[in-house]
């Protein structure tokens, strides 16, 4: 739900579909940034006997923008080939795969990374960071990928030089969020009883809990994504901050060929999909221009700033929940402008927004872009607060993205009125959102994340993962003989 | 990132033959070739040509991971008329 099978279009297209991106700078190394990319949505551990994998014919990319104009002027791309070691065989692997060059894995995958850097005159200077770099197997099970961290981890994180890691493969879903109540009508299961339609209070229940995506993940120093090159130390000034999103491109054309019983690409590439802060195609965009935004390049993002201005969501909540967001309504009946919405996506905050601690502001350019201030010093590991800026952790989101960030909860309370403040010092928002009421009521139930590199957690077992259960008393008794 | 490459080549003379090179950037107005005469590496590349709206007389070709952009209307007719219903 990030960003997951958030447009028509791309949701029939689950290997080009763009999940989740997190930026963040390295709490053991200040020095680097990590940039993760997941793909894959909803992706199922027991999903044989064709695994989920990175597509071959399509182009993978974490991009930077470094000088506030929304173009790329980084660009880490890749591209994966898959090859069938046994074509008598129709099994995933013929035997234990005991390591990650294990020949009885019958559908190995490597990639190439390549890094553009945008010249002066416009052009890019390309180099090739690596080639035949190896994919870890999907966690199959028991017998297939036993001890699968422990097996193929530390094979699975290559070196690119200069001090740049990279790794790409499947890991747990590291996104949480209560799937099933918040598209039933904006259903938050902590205070279902104010709802419009009532339900009793229950806790939320992770979508995402047993399902795993696929990753690619970069550990880069900060002096490489700087316009300077050099590591920032003005907190306040935007020349501190990187914009990071990632996309996905396929071949314009495509035709199914009768022979290889595979689709050709044609012609160039096209961008199909794209993502940088979590939701907001998600949440903001309507159905009707959603693939529109995910082809859309972040430098001409001003079309949609109308949808971050006026939310659909912020707009309908307090009809949703009678009563608890009576300043809200108000708010929205003012006809003032969601300007801090349109802050936290679109240009970033300044620093009066924030008191003054850090800024995240780009210019005046709208641009969707996750955006990290690398001037900003991680939070000290396990002394987070997952609720980032407006939990009073600087170092987490809308301030980049951490993976242990709540990303679903900052962003209904921010959709809730409790981000006008930034842009509004006067509002007041309701009492309902000094509590810890407004949330999904979900946590982070898959594997353990990682404190290091790639921080997503153990991809879950697919012999191990249980189906999902049914629900009860939906549809028609089904009537038995 | 590879932009895409469009290039009008106007009319082209005759059965509406086109050049198709390796490299995309060719000078504007180029001639093309008389369609007996294919490009000496034609037969490397499959070439997938769209007409998105035969009015126009514009053929988007595509090929490799690039197009260009022609206009002939006597092509985009046989082709039309090469998929027009039997009734």
């Amino acid at each position: 739900m990030s960003s997951h099978r958030e447009a028509p279009e791309i949701s029939k297209d689950p290997t080009a579909d763009n999940t989740d991106v997190y930026a963040f700078v390295d709490t053991q190394d200040p020095t680097m940034v990590n940039l993760i990319a997941n793909w894959n949505p909803f992706e199922v551990p027991y999903g044989g006997p064709n695994f989920n994998e990175f597509a071959d014919d399509v182009l993978y990319t974490i991009n930077i923008s470094n000088r506030g104009t929304g173009r790329v002027d980084i660009s880490y791309r890749f591209r994966f080939e898959t090859r069938i070691r046994d074509k008598d065989s129709f099994l995933y692997n013929t035997g234990p795969i005991n390591s990650i060059t294990d020949p009885s894995w019958n559908r190995p995958q490597t990639y190439t990374v390549t890094k553009l850097v945008r010249k002066a005159d416009g052009t890019f200077r390309t180099r090739v960071l690596g080639r035949n770099l190896l994919v870890p197997p999907c966690n199959v099970g028991e017998r297939s990928t036993p001890n699968y961290d422990a097996t193929y981890r530390a094979d699975a994180v290559h070196s690119l030089g200069n001090g740049r890691r990279v790794f790409a493969g499947q890991r747990a879903d590291a996104f949480f969020v209560d799937l099933g109540s918040v598209f039933d009508l904006a259903g938050l299961r902590p205070i279902n009883p104010t709802h419009v339609i009532p339900l009793p209070v229950m806790e939320g229940m992770n979508g995402f809990q047993g399902l795993n995506c696929h990753t690619i993940a970069l550990q880069i120093p900060i002096r490489e994504l700087s316009a300077s090159g050099h590591r920032p130390t003005d907190k306040t000034s935007p020349k501190s901050v990187i914009g990071v999103w990632s996309s996905t491109f396929r071949s314009k054309g495509r035709l199914y060929d009768t022979k290889t019983n595979k689709y050709k690409g044609y012609g160039p590439l096209v961008q199909v999909s794209r993502l940088a802060n979590p939701l907001f195609n998600e949440l903001m965009i309507p159905m009707a221009v959603k693939d529109r935004w995910n082809h859309r390049k972040p430098k001409d993002d001003h079309e949609f700033a109308k949808y971050a201005l006026n939310t659909e969501l912020g707009e309908k909540l307090p009809g949703l929940y009678p009563n608890a967001f009576n300043n809200l309504d108000a708010f929205n009946k003012s006809g003032k402008k969601r300007t801090d919405i349109h802050a936290i996506f679109l240009t970033g905050l300044r620093a009066r927004a924030v008191g003054g601690a850090f800024t995240t502001y780009t210019g005046a350019k709208e641009m969707e872009l996750l955006r990290l201030n690398l001037a900003v010093p991680p939070t000290t590991a396990g002394q987070e607060n997952n609720l980032g800026v407006l939990g009073g952790d600087n170092a987490g989101f809308p301030n980049g993205r951490r993976v242990i960030d709540d990303v679903t909860t900052i962003e209904i309370r921010a959709l809730a009125g409790a981000t006008i403040p930034f842009t509004h010092p006067d509002y007041q928002p309701d009492p309902i959102l000094a509590t810890d009421l407004v949330r999904d009521g979900t946590t982070y139930t898959n594997p353990p994340l990682l404190t290091t590199f790639p921080f997503l957690g153990t991809p879950n077992n697919g012999y191990a993962t249980a189906p999902p259960t049914p629900s009860a008393g939906s549809g028609d008794p089904v009537v038995r003989p | 990132m590879s932009e895409p490459v469009r290039r009008d080549l106007l009319k082209v003379a005759g059965a509406g033959a086109f050049a198709v090179g390796a490299v995309a950037l060719t000078p504007h107005g180029a001639e093309a070739a008389p369609a007996s005469a294919l490009p000496h590496d034609a037969h490397r590349h499959e070439i997938l040509a769209h007409v998105k709206d035969a009015r126009t007389g514009r053929i988007t070709v595509m090929v490799e991971d690039y197009e260009v952009e022609i206009i002939d209307r006597a092509l985009v007719a046989k082709l039309a008329h090469a998929v027009a219903r039997r009734d």
